[in-house]
């Protein structure tokens, strides 16, 4: 859209160029952005009303607040950095400069989901009071449904939006799910969480440690209370984290160069990267682990192996209980010897120490972290550049992730026009962040200060809320290729993997809730709802082409294609009277909603 | 060549002696059967549908079928310690085909256990993917060609969808068996291919993809679309729009792709919903879950499949959570019953609807699980039993071979991990000659056919099937 309207630019300049008898010098020369070399410009529809600000006046074309591209620009970084982000803040970001924006936001101090949910807590417990509720029956049993309340409230409120954009991408690659006994415990899943977000700006080696270690990952793929060998019964060690540390967290399936591309063997085969019996010698490694700490019971005193997860307390990372870890000499990876008669706690560093240093990590890690922010098939060079960051930061620090991420979202092929229009180019939006991206551009009503979302309708119909994967593949693989024009262009299109003819429907039907009854939802206080801001919008739709400038800016960032504007600007416009204007934004709302122009990211 | 000229250049072909492809020859046959059938009122006769569940995750299949003769439960028992079942508990099989041997059914499954006595279900033993025939001196020496990505979740699901082990490919063998005989149908939007589970790799093929609908509602449809209501000026307007904005051509792939999805499902959803709303109603009453749920959908989906212009359909359901590396005792006792019960519910809805022999069930897993022990669960494994439920299955027999157990046998690997003796290949196969394709034709479904199955030996691959 952006190039559209500026090759639209040259064009006028040639022909106002061809009947302006005055000589203009080319290469300098350009129209809009401010600058109007004695050249008057008449718009066919004049139509607007004198008292509001934005209206469809030709020389906001000249003094550049027609054309909007700066605002277009912030539209489309902070989509890429954020949850979703509102005019004042496009605006803002617009002015200060992406530079700026991400060292303010490096700077800014951690949200705390833990935090969050003891206060929705709270308050779920106080409601039950104020609702004539007595002590025998306080709710105690707090799990997914809160964590989620926790989650919108945070992300609704918070200031570190780049964080908080990160940690979702990193939920999705280190998955953990409620689908599991993990779902049953809301402060395990936000403990969980806060691990993502609390190393979301540092090191990766440090973030494998603290997802190794959290209960909520050993409950998830099984090391806690993983034994040792019990060879005369036939019992080995549970191979289920190793696999997927392994295959999902650090290295893959296969051998890849710095680009990400597959290396091949000689016969132009990939190279897988472990063997079955590297599985096998790394499980010994996570044996040994349970909880560190236990609810008062009557039972025992102190934390045992052991300990089931209905005592053992999932906020705290595990503890190495090594009576119970495997003993003797781990040969992993094939070649690096964890040596005998070290703690389990040492055997495991020495592991993470090998699968953080494996060459595959950076490309593997990297390659995602562009898929969740960026675009679907970024360029073995692009992933290469970022890779080399990965490996070396500027500081000649390996895994810095605060580094990672700035290099992902200032690389020319994220930022360029030219890396725009490139037909590899483009995303279709994963359904959780086109709910957020809306909500935080449309804004919405607090009740009693309230954001909370149960989510399980959107997760039903659209099929995505966080660390609610069906498994511990996430929602969607990365190399998941929809048929049709993406394979026959060899392009992956991972969220297509969830995009179908249920949840298509689905979402949209989501969003005709959000225009019409409720945008959030929770169960507690009698079905509390929170519903849009629309005032705004509302004013604005009296002119069907400044709400549509504006829906433009927020949400397309410029990319509304001229023919379904002009369909949506012709379905607004039929409803003129009565009580029908209002709905003019809502209708606008749906349609940029529903459309290619809006789900496709580019 | 589209769709609908296929079909209207086949009605204009007077005489097979025109040297056309097998392909063809066996859409003509197909086509001169529908004409046969029309005529004479025997159209519902002609239904076949296939319904697959899939155990994604890895189920643990041998506890579920158990050998109990007494040599080979001692094995059992051994080499499975903690996790062994007790005799006592085991469900009784009447096994027909294995003289001397006999067989235990998990505790929960009382149900299937009724069906496999009754003669209406069957297993399918040691089946898993394969290139080719392999032993325990082949793996360890690398003798063999072998599927990429044994005992990753990801990949060996895809090869159970695909039937390709030596590649990662996203087109399924369900949907290159409809590529074939989806001109046996007469609707031509909805796809033959329906998915109850979201999008999947099985039901995908060279042209077919899967259209997907809700285990409870049916077909979702875009809420207040053309309104009856001419004074809803609102939906009005939304409605022409939303036509306007899929009507067009959009070249962008990733746009094009989005738009598809959306437009084929506006379209699908009228058709689908007037024929489910005056569908007959199935008085066989279904469990709460999510399983029996789906089943229920795709038996009513079955009921109005006249309605719908079907002739041949194929059902997936993603009946997941097996991954057992945890607790294997206690969830298997609650999955395999919900599993049994809805195979059972799902049967006798079918017998109402009088379709008793036309509609085959047939579970798929991407693994079987270790038979030792990781403490109380299992790790991921190889060959594994699956059964299939139909009025046309030859039931109350395990075909394919159910192995020696024991940790010294040449098919054993890596403690525990069984080397299938049945390919896949074979158990798809016989499913695809059931439901109508040609043996010549089955290396388009199945590449890899020939390395298991002489296509020309006119006997059938695995014999489960009345075929």
């Amino acid at each position: 859209m952006l190039m559209n309207y500026l090759k639209c630019f040259q064009l006028l300049l040639f022909f106002l160029l061809f009947i302006n008898s005055r000589p203009l010098p080319a290469q300098t020369l350009f129209l809009g952005a401010g600058k109007n070399p004695e050249v008057r410009i008449t718009a066919s529809d004049q139509w607007n009303q004198n008292f509001w600000q934005d209206s469809a006046l030709a020389q906001s074309v000249f003094d550049g607040s027609g054309l909007n591209y700066d605002l277009y620009n912030a539209s489309r970084f902070l989509y890429q950095a954020t949850l979703g982000a509102n005019m004042d803040e496009v605006k803002r970001t617009a002015s200060m400069g992406f530079e700026n924006w991400i060292t303010e936001q490096f700077n800014l101090p951690a949200s705390n989901l833990s935090k969050q949910l003891d206060e929705v807590l709270d308050e779920v417990v106080d409601w039950y009071y104020v609702n004539g509720g007595d002590s025998i029956d306080e709710p105690s049993y707090f799990y997914s449904l809160h964590f989620n309340y926790a989650w919108w409230q945070m992300n609704l409120t918070n200031r570190d939006k780049l964080r908080q954009r990160v940690a979702l991408a990193l939920s999705e690659i280190l998955v953990v799910s409620a689908n599991s006994d993990v779902g049953g415990n809301a402060r395990g899943m936000t403990s969980y969480y806060d691990v993502l977000i609390r190393n979301a700006f540092g090191n990766f080696r440090d973030l494998l440690m603290d997802v190794s270690l959290h209960p909520a990952m050993g409950i998830y793929l099984s090391h806690l209370n993983n034994p040792k060998s019990n060879p005369r019964e036939n019992i080995r060690p549970d191979e289920n984290y190793a696999r997927e540390i392994m295959q999902l967290f650090t290295i893959g399936l296969y051998e890849l160069n710095p680009d990400g591309t597959r290396k091949k063997d000689s016969l132009g085969r990939d190279i897988p990267t472990y063997t079955q019996r590297d599985i096998q010698e790394l499980a010994k490694v996570f044996t040994g682990l349970s909880f560190s700490e236990i609810m008062p019971n009557q039972w025992i005193d102190t934390p045992q192996f052991g300990v089931n997860i209905y005592l053992g307390i999932p906020t705290k990372p595990m503890r190495m209980f090594d009576q119970w870890h495997e003993p003797g000499p781990k040969q992993i990876l094939g070649g690096h010897i964890i040596p005998s008669g070290q703690s389990g706690m040492k055997d495991i560093e020495d592991a993470i120490d090998v699968l953080f240093h494996h060459p595959n990590t950076a490309p593997f890690i990297c390659k995602q972290l562009i898929q969740r922010l960026i675009k679907s098939n970024p360029s073995p060079a692009y992933v290469a550049r970022v890779s080399s960051v990965f490996e070396k930061n500027k500081k000649g620090e390996r895994g810095n992730l605060a580094s990672v991420i700035q290099a992902i979202l200032m690389d020319d092929e994220a930022r360029t026009c030219e890396w725009l229009e490139h037909p590899d180019n483009g995303q279709l939006r994963e359904p959780l962040l086109r709910y957020t991206h809306f909500v935080q551009a449309v804004g919405v009503e607090q009740y009693y200060g309230r954001l909370w979302n149960s989510g399980y309708d959107f997760l039903d119909n659209a099929g995505q809320h966080p660390l609610h994967a069906l498994t511990v593949f996430n929602f969607f693989l990365p190399s998941h290729q929809p048929k049709g024009a993406l394979t026959d262009q060899k392009l992956v299109g991972p969220e297509f993997q969830i995009h179908n003819a249920r949840t298509g429907i689905g979402f949209l039907n989501q969003v005709n809730n959000w225009i019409y009854d409720y945008v959030l939802y929770s169960w507690e206080n009698n079905d509390v709802s929170s519903v849009l801001t629309l005032q705004e919008l509302d004013r604005l739709a009296r002119d069907p082409e400044a709400l549509l400038n504006r829906l433009d800016i927020l949400l397309t960032h410029g990319r509304l294609s001229d023919r379904n504007r002009q369909y949506i600007k012709t379905a607004m416009n039929t409803l003129r009277r009565g009580d029908f204007r209002n709905d003019r934004s809502r209708l606008a709302l749906y349609l940029i909603m529903m459309s290619p122009d809006y789900a496709i990211f580019k | 060549m589209n769709s609908y000229s296929r079909r209207k250049f086949l009605g204009q072909i007077s005489c097979a002696a025109v040297g056309y492809t097998t392909l063809y020859n066996s859409l003509l046959n197909l086509k001169g059967i529908n004409a046969l059938a029309a005529s004479a009122g025997l159209l519902d006769k002609d239904y076949k549908a296939l319904v697959c569940i899939n155990l994604s995750g890895g189920n643990d299949s041998f506890n579920m079928l158990v050998p109990t003769s007494p040599n080979e439960y001692q094995t059992y028992q051994k080499v499975r310690s903690n996790l062994a079942l007790s005799r006592q508990e085991l469900l009784n099989l009447q096994v027909r085909n294995t003289p001397g041997r006999t067989f235990g059914l998990h505790p929960s499954m009382s149900g299937l256990q009724n069906l496999f006595n009754q003669g209406k279900a069957g297993f399918v033993s040691n089946i898993g993917t394969l290139l080719e025939p392999t032993r325990r001196d082949d793996f360890y020496n690398d003798r063999t060609a072998l599927p990429l990505g044994l005992f990753s979740h990801s990949d060996q699901a895809q090869h159970w969808q695909t039937g390709i082990p030596q590649n990662r490919s996203n087109i399924g063998w369900g949907g290159r068996m409809a590529d074939l005989i989806r001109d046996m149908n007469t609707e031509d939007k909805i796809s033959m291919n329906i998915s109850l589970s979201g999008s999947n790799i099985l039901e995908v093929g060279n042209e077919v993809i899967e259209y997907v609908i809700d285990r409870r509602q049916g077909s979702i449809g875009i809420r207040d679309y053309r309104p009856d209501n001419m004074y809803d000026q609102f939906n009005i307007a939304k409605s022409q729009a939303i036509d306007s904005i899929l009507a067009q051509n959009y070249s962008d792939a990733f746009e094009k792709t989005y738009t598809d999805v959306i437009r084929n499902a506006r379209d699908g959803h009228l058709k689908f919903k007037d024929a489910l709303d005056h569908g007959p109603v199935i008085q066989t009453p279904f469990s709460d879950n999510y399983l029996s749920e789906s089943l229920q959908m795709a038996a009513k989906t079955i009921s109005v499949h006249e309605k719908l212009g079907f002739k041949r359909q194929i059902f997936y359901v993603d009946f997941y959570g097996w991954d057992h590396h945890d607790e294997v005792l206690n969830n298997q006792t609650e999955m395999l019953g919900q599993l049994s019960d809805a195979v059972g519910e799902f049967y006798a809805a079918i017998q109402e609807l009088g379709l008793g022999s036309q509609v085959t069930l047939f579970c798929i897993s991407e693994f079987g699980r270790s038979l030792t022990s990781n403490g109380n669960g299992t790790d991921h494994a190889w060959g594994g039993n699956v059964f299939v439920m139909g009025g046309d299955v030859k039931g109350g027999n395990i075909f394919g071979q159910y192995p020696d157990l024991d940790l010294n046998s040449d098919l054993n690997v890596y403690e525990g991990v069984i080397i299938p003796e049945t390919s896949v290949d074979l158990y798809f196969a016989e499913l695809a000659l059931w439901m109508g394709v040609k043996p010549f034709d089955l290396p388009y479904v199945l590449p890899n056919i020939g390395n298991f199955y002489d296509i020309r030996s006119g006997k059938p691959p695995l014999g489960f099937l009345n075929i």
